[in-house]
């Protein structure tokens, strides 16, 4: 881990306060890195959404975008820690309340110096802008001053313990403030950030166009002259390419070819565990879904690792807590074994004990939660349930589960792109985050109670202790059915070298070169 | 009298496919095709039972399920004597499927298919026997159906109704009745010409009476056989919407939806994807040759 | 002939305003919240507020659609909703490759009808004819996304002679790309062409004005090909015309599965969206299209075949 700042404290705080977790072991990258060329990835989910940070919400966006843009920090390449990015060095008061930032000396793209005024300007934008989506994030932050040409100082209301952590995120990257202001939306059809690649060509739903910045302040990176991202969202036609040579690297594979690509010796399978979890949603304000026992019963009547082996191809891990495999995440939770028989005793306590219905309501033409709803629907027969697959596409999905919080049951899944905790949790457990608790409208007041102080805890050991906490509160309560921590699920040639899928999903591609 | 191939049309609805439906017909019965006439027929009506028998009896004769995962059975598993076409992802005997999926597919399929032939025959018969105001309305309704692209309407409907069976078919309703009405209404506007017509209204017949007695029996004909290959496109239609996520939902089979679900698999057995696509091409020949041979078998003479 | 053409596009307005409010009004009873589905799920309440707002959905229904028409009427189309720009812009861009595709398949359709059709014909009865006949009831029959997977995984991957889809550069990528895309839709087109091609072919080949031509003397060659297959083509034109529409429409699929950025996938990816601008623009557009085409068969009709007169 990166020197950061000074002392323990700092240290521990840059990392939000948590243990290092160790990652998949990294494939064969010896030799030396070969200066040039292009690398050709897909795009697997859509395309970019938007070039704005603060908008996008979308994977492909986010991960895209962390390309073109720097922030003031960022996650380090283990996935676990925070480094230094258009910061050199930065320091904090001992209450926690003052940040201050010491910026290096490098360019935007356009050749302007990067200044505190940008820094001050763009993050300012983030958070007070109407259409941010982000806003709430760092909604401690009191005043921002551009102490200097170079220096940016930032003050909090309150303490704020994931606010290293939180910088890092893509929301929260810096623009040139002059060319922003003068181009206005418009600068997102060509934008321009300070990152190690520059924005080069964008043919909508098509392909993604991005060059190398020469002037990058990392000292001989990157390796690679010219990125090239594919929109292929058909699965069929990504696989195909990649097959017939196109593709350097491509995403979302199938799992259940995984194994057949690796017995290529001239492809390297990515195994990588992403912070990510997927999930059934339980809508607890509807009867008979408001009954904790039958919940738990449910949770104890899913065999998850069934799942894993049919649907998964034995790519993932049981999940235990809402948390996925992460900073913060309990590794001592127990979860909910499969255990049929304690399913049947506690359906026999419960709201269910007459047998119960379920409308499932899954993505449409998403094949992995199809397989997961047929399994999910067979194993609960068994306790009396009778659930009943509905697909919807997207426009009518967003209508019923959030707009109008009608529905029984939604499959549902989320990554984090941060690596403390607070951020997630204040997602998917807090009651008025934002998504009403992914849609479930789960409601604990203590549970709430302990999400606001732990963003707050600055001692590293004591706010593992409140996140351990929330977890087993919010297992007990059980208002989601706990599936599975997917892993892996990326290939690509053995001409590529150093790429890594970091477990926040985005990728480091200024460390990445191919062989001749 | 006006024969088929010179006309003189006065009004801009008449689309010059009536002709070719026409040239077709008339000259079918001038061709010496009586030595192929019963074979497409025959052999049509000998698959399309053969399948028929399949998809009717083997789900009842099966010992498998056709929907619940089984995984005491081997997962994608070669033929064998057990799983005369192996099993798929979930252990599921895939002939029990397949031929489970074939009976959602044709009765789709025909549900589908008799009532806008029904429907859309009437109009037709109806707008081509009176013309005036009626057939002005009914050809704009035409016009303006088939000017928006039926994958957009179709999804549009699906998207409104909610995804599931019975909405596929009320979709298809509303989008498929359109080629029938051209087609008898250009026929009926013909044979409202012809020589007999004028006889049975010299002696009284009333509007109704000419229509179904005189008129229907010869203009139903080319509708019929464009039934036919309705049905195919029907079954392709209800697949390519299973196919977008649109169409019916698991665990129920659908040899569209089959197709779809199977993509993710393809690397690890092709199978799963070609079967399904197998089973909607054979059934598609079925009724293509159902639909040569009655054109040859109902033809009038002259 | 003028009249008829005149009532025809005069026609065809009142067909347009139809189609235009039908879309408009029916997007709107399809489910969702365009604004919620472009920002996604972690948007909160207020940046969708925002957003419905920046997009004028907020204002009455009617409001709306007047503004829809006065802005088509003066050709904007207005933005669309996801890739903020404007929808005539991205409808230009995106109708390359679909009639690239659409052509592409009707000649190579025409290329494996015509001579078929021909064999058929000539061979009446007997086995080559068979082989005709029973190769287009397996053509049409094939379902375009199964057909198109077997394609790729065969040609372009297996034996590496093709490039996976996509729509290449320059005209010859194009060509090079779009050959199994093509070929996949040409298929199905043949098999119409086929049929009915041959059936007017043997129809011609007895009627009057063949006879009399074979009487003075030309050759029987001759005759086929200077008098037959003029007339014939009459058949293939209006199915051409009528499946160019379906075509257009109905090339989604295999737009999807070779990722040809076309305009079928860009209005099915614009329904899941709730895009409304694409989607109203592109029915317009299309409406336009079909009726323009249906008219110039039509006509053309009336100048292939001499026997046929409007007035």
């Amino acid at each position: 881990m990166l020197g950061i700042g000074s002392g323990m404290a700092a240290a521990a705080l840059a990392n939000g306060g948590f243990p290092m977790i160790q990652t998949a072991a990294a494939q064969d990258d010896s030799g030396d890195p070969v200066i040039g060329g292009k690398l050709i990835m897909s795009l697997a989910d859509r395309d970019v959404d938007t070039f704005d940070p603060i908008i996008s919400t979308f994977n492909m966006s986010i991960w895209t975008s962390l390309l073109i843009y720097d922030q003031l920090v960022r996650v380090g390449p283990d996935g676990t820690s925070i480094e230094p990015g258009l910061a050199e060095t930065w320091s904090h008061s001992d209450d926690g309340l003052t940040y201050t930032f010491s910026l290096r000396d490098t360019t935007f793209h356009d050749g302007s110096p990067v200044t505190a005024d940008d820094v001050v300007y763009s993050l300012d934008r983030a958070l007070t802008s109407e259409t941010s989506t982000w806003r709430s994030l760092i909604s401690v932050v009191d005043t921002m001053t551009a102490v200097d040409d170079k220096t940016v100082e930032i003050k909090l209301s309150d303490v704020w313990a994931p606010f290293e952590a939180d910088l890092a995120f893509v929301a929260f990257s810096i623009f040139p403030q002059a060319a922003l202001e003068s181009q206005g939306d418009d600068f997102f059809q060509h934008p321009i950030g300070s990152g190690p690649f520059q924005f080069d060509t964008w043919e909508k739903e098509t392909r993604i166009v991005l060059k190398r910045n020469e002037t990058y302040w990392e000292e001989g990176k990157p390796y690679l002259d010219e990125l090239e991202f594919r929109v292929l969202t058909d699965t069929n036609a990504r696989m195909l390419q990649f097959q017939g040579g196109e593709l350097d690297i491509v995403t979302s594979v199938p799992y259940s070819q995984l194994e057949a690509l690796g017995a290529n010796p001239e492809i390297v399978v990515l195994e990588e565990a992403s912070a990510r979890i997927d999930y059934i949603g339980m809508n607890t304000k509807r009867a008979p879904w408001d009954d904790k026992t039958l919940r738990q019963a449910i949770n104890y009547a899913v065999d998850k690792q069934t799942i894993i082996d049919r649907v998964l191809f034995g790519n993932g891990e049981v999940a235990t807590s809402y948390l996925p495999l992460m900073a913060g995440h309990d590794y001592d939770s127990p979860g909910y074994p499969f255990d049929l028989d304690k399913a049947k005793e506690l359906v026999a306590q419960s709201a269910g004990k007459d047998g119960f219905k379920a409308e499932f309501i899954i993505p449409s033409g998403d094949t992995f939660s199809d397989q997961v709803g047929q399994l999910v629907a067979a194993q609960l027969a068994e306790i009396g349930g009778e659930v009943t697959l509905v697909a919807l596409e997207s426009g009518a999905r967003t209508q019923k589960v959030r707009t109008d919080l009608d529905y029984d049951w939604q499959k549902g899944y989320y990554s984090t792109d941060i690596i403390d905790p607070d951020q997630l949790t204040q997602f998917a457990v807090y009651t008025d985050g934002g998504s009403k608790a992914i849609y479930t409208q789960y409601e604990n007041p203590e549970v709430n109670e302990k999400i606001q102080a732990a963003a707050r805890e600055l001692d590293p050991d004591a706010r593992q202790e409140l996140y351990d906490q929330i977890q087993q509160m919010h297992l007990d309560d059980a208002p989601m059915i706990f599936l599975v921590y997917p892993t892996g699920g990326a290939a690509m040639s053995t001409k590529v070298k150093n790429f890594r899928i970091l477990p926040t999903g985005n990728y480091r591609l200024w460390e990445t070169w191919k062989e001749e | 009298m006006t024969t088929s191939t010179s006309r003189v049309s006065n009004s801009p609805d008449d689309p010059p496919i009536a002709a070719i439906f026409l040239a077709t017909s008339a000259s079918a019965s001038r061709n010496q095709w009586h030595r192929f006439r019963n074979t497409s027929l025959v052999s049509g009506f000998i698959l399309f039972t053969a399948l028929l028998l399949l998809i009717a009896f083997y789900p009842m004769i099966s010992p498998w399920s056709a929907t619940q995962p089984d995984f005491s059975q081997p997962t994608f598993a070669p033929p064998s004597l057990d799983h005369p076409l192996g099993t798929d992802n979930f252990g599921r005997d895939f002939l029990t499927r397949i031929a489970t999926a074939g009976r959602i597919d044709l009765m789709i399929a025909l549900l589908a298919t008799t009532v806008t032939l029904a429907v859309g025959s009437a109009l037709g018969l109806i707008s081509g026997y009176f013309g005036g105001w009626f057939d002005s309305l009914i050809m704009r309704l035409v016009d303006f159906t088939l000017a928006i692209p039926t994958l957009v309407l179709v999804i549009a409907i699906v998207a409104v109704l909610g995804i599931g069976t019975a909405n596929i078919i009320y979709a298809v309703w509303i989008v498929g009745w359109v080629t029938y009405t051209r087609v008898v209404r250009s026929e009926t506007i013909v044979a409202r010409e012809l020589e007999y017509v004028d006889a049975a209204r010299v002696n009284g017949a009333s509007h109704t009476s000419i229509m179904i007695r005189h008129i229907l029996p010869n203009v139903m004909v080319p509708a019929i056989i464009f039934a036919m290959a309705d049905v195919v496109l029907n079954i392709l239609l209800c697949s390519s919407l299973s196919f977008l996520g649109l169409g019916v939902q698991s665990p129920t089979p659908e040899w569209g939806l089959m197709v779809a679900e199977s993509r993710d698999f393809f690397l690890k057995d092709w199978k799963l994807m070609t079967y399904p696509g197998i089973a909607i091409l054979v059934f598609g020949v079925a009724f293509s040759l159902i639909g040569d041979g009655l054109a040859k078998a109902l033809r009038p003479k002259g | 002939m003028i009249a008829y053409v005149a009532r025809r596009l005069l026609y065809m307005i009142p067909v347009l305003f139809m189609i235009s409010i039908f879309i408009f009004f029916l997007l709107r009873l399809v489910p969702g919240d365009p604004a919620a589905v472009i920002l996604g799920d972690k948007a909160t309440d207020q940046a969708i507020e925002a957003l419905r707002k920046e997009l004028s959905l907020d204002k009455p229904l009617t409001t709306q659609y007047v503004t829809f028409i006065k802005n088509a009427m003066s050709g904007d189309l207005g933005d669309s909703i996801r890739l903020n720009q404007p929808v005539t812009t991205i409808m230009l861009q995106r109708i390359v490759p679909t009639l690239f595709l659409t052509v592409y398949a009707t000649l190579l359709a025409m290329l494996i009808a015509v001579p078929l059709a021909t064999i058929g014909a000539l061979n009446q009865g007997k086995w080559p004819d068979f082989i005709v006949r029973a190769f287009t009831m397996i053509a049409i029959a094939m379902p375009s996304f199964w057909i198109g997977v077997m394609l790729l995984q065969f040609f372009a991957v297996k034996l590496r002679l093709l490039p996976v889809g996509g729509f290449g550069h320059g005209f010859l990528g194009h060509t090079e790309s779009l050959l199994l895309p093509a070929l996949a839709l040409a298929l199905s087109i043949s098999s119409v062409l086929i049929r009915n091609l041959r059936t007017a072919l043997l129809d011609t080949l007895d009627a009057d004005f063949i006879r009399t031509a074979r009487a003075k003397g030309l050759s029987a060659r001759n005759v086929y090909i200077g008098h037959a297959l003029r007339t014939s083509l009459l058949s293939t034109i209006t199915i051409l015309g009528v499946n160019v529409a379906y075509l257009v429409g109905g090339a989604a699929v295999t737009e999807t599965i070779f990722a040809i950025p076309g305009v079928g996938q860009l209005i099915v990816q614009a329904i899941f969206d709730r895009d409304y601008p694409i989607i109203q623009g592109a029915t317009l557009v299309f409406g336009l299209l079909v009726l323009c085409i249906n008219l110039i068969t039509d006509l053309s009709y009336a100048f292939l075949d001499p026997r046929v007169k409007y007035s």
